[in-house]
């Protein structure tokens, strides 16, 4: 087992491009996730990685290896697919020993190799019946059994819980966590559920259009979003974005969204924007609000969504409705309040390419 | 009732009601009256085949009776299997029948395939083009064809015969095919191949396993057209040898004067017995098979 590289890969149906010069390596026992909203492109990335769609241009290395032209049947992927597409005329069993009957193994090693994954995904008891009679997360896990018991080159997930209700979301991503790390191949997890991607990843690699926008840990996509996409579509409730003017003052700059104004440190990248436009985004965890509707933002409150450890507010402003973040027993009983922008938190991007100025 | 109790909105509610009492009635009412007359105008021939089937000559000569008396009651006729032309002519119609339910089969079964699973030019307007041969009746098809076949020496051979009963039964089971097959997920398909199958592997092993009730359906539908054909086999097989029952029946009923109605009910009997057992066992598979709402 070996890294995965991915180079400039691009894939277009006609006319439209799906992909578009697409790089990324995964590293050796690395869990990747791809995410972004429906029709970016992440699904055909991965068919093209697994081989199921030919390659327009680019290239695709497992190890030292070019794979770009192999079919998906030489890759020696494991591939879990949205629907499960476990073979209901098979029992459990059958269904996992297939890939290694394909391999012309004896029915023996068959056997134990069946077993020996079906205790790790706690499913032993369950090998004599068939697909349709076991309950959707028991089926992801034959699903998954069915993947592992062939030693996998690369991994690969196609939004494999999005049919799944929340409950079975959480007790199925140790799982996945687990068996992919005793796995030890490098993982590609698709997904559009942007918890899924926080939760799960050692790197997370957000595309829009057909284009990836940013890779980094959670950590890194959360808190430093290189474009404003990035951070609107990481994290919930989603960042709130202002246009804003910029102006150099006396060695910092002053930034006013509407009628108040922000005093902020200078920063080379800033400065070329002074007597310009800047887009301000800010995430509802770092706007606080005040019972003074002076202080800061004047803001009319519309209605609270109780989520019993936090309350989510949502606010009529000059600058557009703003949901804010606010502690459990707010109420704002739809009066009139200010809201304050913490100036630390807030991210400056190119009002025209998105892009983050720093 | 309704109708009633809303004084208040005289718009609502002044349209013709039944009420759910009468509905219910009149709904059962509709349901057996149907299953009634349908039950008479399919059961009476077959009753009054089987009942004439055990009866004496003389008896069916005599005037018409409902049920053989103990007086009456013969299975002699049934003898009339070990003629050597009946049973000529019987072997001839299950040579045909097989033929034509294996070969409607698995070619169904392939096209369908390739149609659900490929994207080619103007695949749907191929396909429809395929069920324009039900616009004509068999005997407007079978006079060309007696010529073709003529030409190409396949008159009174079975596998004359059988070509151009699977080509009459072809495009339904092929339409047929095509949807079931469009309603098995491409995904289980492609997890076959991640798993290393080569792609016949994957129909073998994945897909002609999940199409049995269509196949089933295929069959059936088949088999009624092959076992009941009169017309083709009539043109196509002239020869008093190669023919099959249906025209065999014809001819032996216009040829002899020694055999009567009883033998001709009870061998007619012995024949509607196949496709009944045949429709019978399989039909929970055959409802599977048509249950596809694309179709």
């Amino acid at each position: 087992m070996s890294e995965i590289t991915i180079q400039n890969l691009t894939k277009t149906f006609g006319s439209l491009v799906a992909v578009d010069e697409f790089s990324l390596t995964i590293e050796d026992g690395e869990f990747i996730t791809l995410v972004g909203p429906s029709g970016c492109g992440k699904t055909t990335t991965l068919r093209c990685v697994a081989g199921l769609e030919s390659v327009t241009s680019g290239s695709i290395y497992f190890g030292d290896h070019d794979v770009t032209d192999y079919p998906v049947q030489q890759r020696g992927i494991a591939l879990l697919f949205q629907d499960i597409a476990l073979y209901p005329h098979m029992t459990v069993e059958e269904n996992m020993a297939y890939p290694l009957k394909l391999e012309g193994m004896s029915e023996e090693q068959r056997r134990e190799r069946v077993r020996e994954s079906a205790e790790l995904l706690h499913i032993e008891d369950q090998l004599e019946k068939h697909p349709n009679e076991l309950s959707g997360g028991q089926q992801q896990r034959v699903a998954l059994g069915r993947s592992i018991v062939r030693e996998p080159t690369m991994f690969l997930f196609d939004e494999p819980m999005s049919d799944l209700d929340a409950k079975l979301k959480h007790e199925l991503r140790p799982l996945f966590a687990e068996v992919t790390e005793t796995v030890g191949c490098p993982t590609m997890y698709v997904t559009h559920d942007q918890e899924e991607a926080m939760t799960m990843s050692d790197r997370i690699a957000v595309m829009n259009d057909g284009e990836l926008e940013q890779v980094g840990t959670p950590d890194e996509v959360y808190n430093e979003p290189e474009t404003s996409f990035v951070g609107e579509f990481i994290g919930r409730p989603n960042m709130e974005f202002f246009d804003a003017g910029i102006d150099r003052h006396n060695g910092t700059m002053d930034l006013s969204i509407g009628d108040a104004s922000y005093r902020l440190e200078t920063s080379e990248a800033l400065a070329q924007y002074a007597g310009g436009d800047v887009r301000i985004g800010i995430r509802p965890q770092d706007i606080t609000v005040s019972e003074d509707p002076a202080d800061g933002v004047t803001a009319e409150h519309v209605f609270d969504e109780t989520l019993g450890d936090q309350t989510h507010s949502l606010f009529e402003t000059p600058l557009g409705r703003i949901t804010v973040v606010t502690p459990p027993s707010f109420r704002g009983g739809e009066g009139q309040y200010g809201l304050q922008f913490d100036t630390d938190a807030m991210k400056a991007f190119d009002p025209k390419s998105g892009l983050r100025v720093e | 009732m309704s109708a009633e109790t809303e004084p208040d909105d005289p718009e609502f509610g002044r349209t013709f009601r039944v009420s759910h009492t009468y509905r219910s009635l009149l709904y059962r009412a509709g349901l057996y009256g149907s299953i009634a007359t349908l039950f008479v105008i399919l059961g009476f021939p077959i009753y009054w085949m089987a009942q004439n089937a055990f009866k004496t000559r003389l008896a069916i000569q005599e005037g018409i009776t409902f049920f053989p008396t103990p007086e009456t009651f013969t299975v002699n006729h049934f003898d009339i299997v070990f003629n050597p032309t009946v049973g000529r002519y019987l072997l001839n119609s299950v040579i045909v029948t097989i033929g034509v339910v294996v070969t409607v089969t698995v070619v169904s079964l392939i096209a369908g395939y390739g149609l659900a699973r490929f994207n080619y030019k103007h695949k749907v307007k191929t396909a429809r083009f395929l069920l324009v041969g039900y616009m004509f009746s068999p005997i407007v098809l079978a006079i060309p064809l007696y010529l073709i076949w003529d030409t190409l020496g396949l008159l009174n051979r079975y596998v004359g015969l059988i070509l151009a009963l699977s080509a009459l039964s072809m495009p339904f089971a092929v339409w047929l095919m095509w949807k079931y097959i469009q309603t098995i997920p491409a995904s289980m398909e492609e997890s076959a191949w991640v798993a290393g199958a080569p792609r016949w592997r994957g129909f073998v092993d994945v897909i002609v396993p999940q199409t049995k009730p269509a196949m089933i359906a295929n069959s059936v539908f088949a088999f009624a057209i092959a076992w009941g054909d009169f017309t083709f086999s009539y043109i196509l097989m002239p020869s008093n040898e190669s023919t099959t029952f249906p025209p065999g029946i014809f001819r032996l009923f216009h040829s002899s004067w020694e055999t009567g109605w009883a033998e001709f009910m009870a061998v007619s009997l012995l024949v509607s017995l196949p496709a009944l057992l045949f429709a019978f066992f399989l039909q929970s598979y055959l409802l599977q098979g048509f249950k596809i709402r694309a179709l």
